[in-house]
């Protein structure tokens, strides 16, 4: 499984570069204290990480999804599809511990656990919403738009509208622990859990 | 041996494949016109696409129980960013028959050594074919299942894939698809001509031919003079000749008295317009 993503990510390599530099930004400004405030990184990392992941699935399975040639390659992929998405999910994870950890570190009101449980959730949910919904309109330059959109909305209105799901935490007040997260991080396991079994049964 | 049994697909109520029944041995070809359904028969036995529900397909062999299938299928094209060994690898790795040493000899067997470091959205028409045949023979197949592998290629490049389709038909059992009358006169023993989704007919090519003896004649006539002869018959070829004339071969079912009208030989084609005619 591995060697397929060493291969894969050969024609992924600008964006995989990119994710590189996201991380390396992300463990700078932690190491630099360039924020006073722990939630303010946090939501910077909220909002690189999570929807950089899910854009990292749609290109990693535009091939299966909206080519000429997926119902083809589909038979490549039978059975193993989740199985990519979730050694991915697992690869993508151990730096975003790492700087979990350093933010607990730097920031000492922070939980650490909290902050990647909360940001797992938000990653497996974007990412597995991003695939169903991809899967379903096979266009990718659309699918990202709508995300891209959906995450300007909630920035904009900091995560206030009542007609939008709320994935990300946006309070630059309360410090990150679960009792502050709680209920969006469930919300985030159940929805991501419905959409990882909808993507899992489209394309497994 | 691949025995298929009321083979059906229906695709938003219209049925695409019509209760087709077909013995596959040795090397098959697949003739009909555009649109006749070839393309959806080959994705059904190569099980990329489900047929209706009545439907039976038995996959044998002599030595095993299964048979193992290679599939290449109408223009194939994946993975532009990717180089032809990587894509060969990322293949046979995602069919978990990854051999080094097979892979190896595909790219020699396939005249593809010089391409390995090059990428895909590079390649001219007919490589691009070879490397779909390599990913195909990935797997050792018993079957290898071809669909109009030489469409959009050159003369040159049509040539060198039936030989090299012919070298491999040595070894490997081949079905192909086409409604390029060459690809299967080539190398195919055992045809099969489906119209509107329906089998019309199946057997060696010799019977094949014989289904229009007797109604294929040639002419020399003036270039002007061409579109007269399509309420006798089916223009089958057309051959320029100097100056303004060129000689005609069309199948009929009427007798041609005409002295200018020479009885010919029948060929594969006169077979094959014969059968699209009804001439059964």
């Amino acid at each position: 499984m591995l060697d397929i993503l060493k291969i894969k990510s050969k024609s992924l390599s600008l964006l995989v570069k990119l994710l590189v530099l996201i991380y390396v930004l992300e463990l700078l400004l932690i190491v630099f204290n360039v924020f006073d405030n722990a939630n303010t990184i946090f939501l910077f990392t909220q909002l690189t990480l999570v929807p950089l992941f899910g854009i990292l699935m749609l290109c990693l399975f535009y091939d299966l999804i909206a080519t000429n040639s997926s119902t083809f390659l589909y038979t490549f992929y039978r059975g193993k599809t989740h199985k990519i998405y979730l050694l991915c999910l697992g690869l993508y994870m151990a730096p975003v511990l790492i700087i979990c950890v350093l933010m607990g570190i730097y920031f000492e009101n922070l939980n650490s656990l909290a902050a990647f449980a909360l940001l797992l959730s938000q990653i497996f949910l974007f990412s597995t919403f991003c695939l169903v919904v991809f899967t379903i309109i096979s266009d990718l330059s659309i699918t990202i738009s709508l995300f891209i959109l959906y995450i300007s909305a909630e920035v904009a209105t900091f995560g206030d509208n009542n007609y939008l799901y709320h994935m990300f935490y946006m309070d630059l007040h309360q410090m990150v622990s679960f009792s502050t997260v709680s209920s969006t991080l469930v919300l985030n396991i159940i929805v991501g859990l419905l959409s990882y079994k909808v993507f899992k049964s489209i394309l497994s | 041996m691949i025995k298929i049994n009321n083979l059906s697909k229906t695709i938003k109520r219209k049925k695409i494949l019509n209760n087709i029944n077909v013995e596959l041995k040795g090397i098959t070809g697949i003739l009909g016109p555009n649109g006749a359904g070839k393309t959806t028969l080959m994705k059904i036995i190569a099980s990329v696409e489900k047929a209706d529900n009545d439907t039976e397909i038995i996959y044998k062999n002599k030595n095993k129980k299964e048979i193992k299938i290679g599939f290449l299928p109408q223009n194939f094209y994946v993975y532009p960013n990717l180089t032809v060994i990587h894509v060969l690898k990322l293949l046979s790795t995602l069919k978990e028959t990854y051999d080094e040493n097979h892979l190896e000899n595909l790219l020699i067997q396939l005249n593809l050594t010089e391409y390995r470091n090059e990428k895909m959205k590079n390649l001219s028409g007919g490589t691009l074919q070879r490397v779909g045949i390599a990913q195909a023979l990935l797997n050792k197949p018993d079957y290898l299942i071809i669909d109009e592998p030489t469409t959009g290629l050159d003369i040159n490049e049509c040539i060198r894939l039936r030989s090299i389709l012919l070298d491999i038909s040595r070894e490997i059992d081949i079905i192909i698809s086409s409604h390029i009358p060459e690809d299967i006169t080539s190398i195919c023993n055992h045809l099969i001509v489906i119209e509107q989704g329906k089998k019309i007919f199946e057997g060696g090519l010799e019977r094949f031919i014989e289904k229009s003896i007797g109604a294929t004649y040639e002419t020399t006539i003036y270039k002007s003079e061409i579109v007269s002869l399509n309420g006798i018959g089916s223009i089958l070829k057309i051959e320029q000749l100097p100056g303004d004339k060129v000689k005609v071969r069309i199948a009929t079912q009427t007798f041609l008295s005409d002295s200018s009208f020479k009885k010919v030989k029948p060929d594969f084609l006169s077979g094959y317009v014969g059968l699209l005619k009804g001439e059964r």
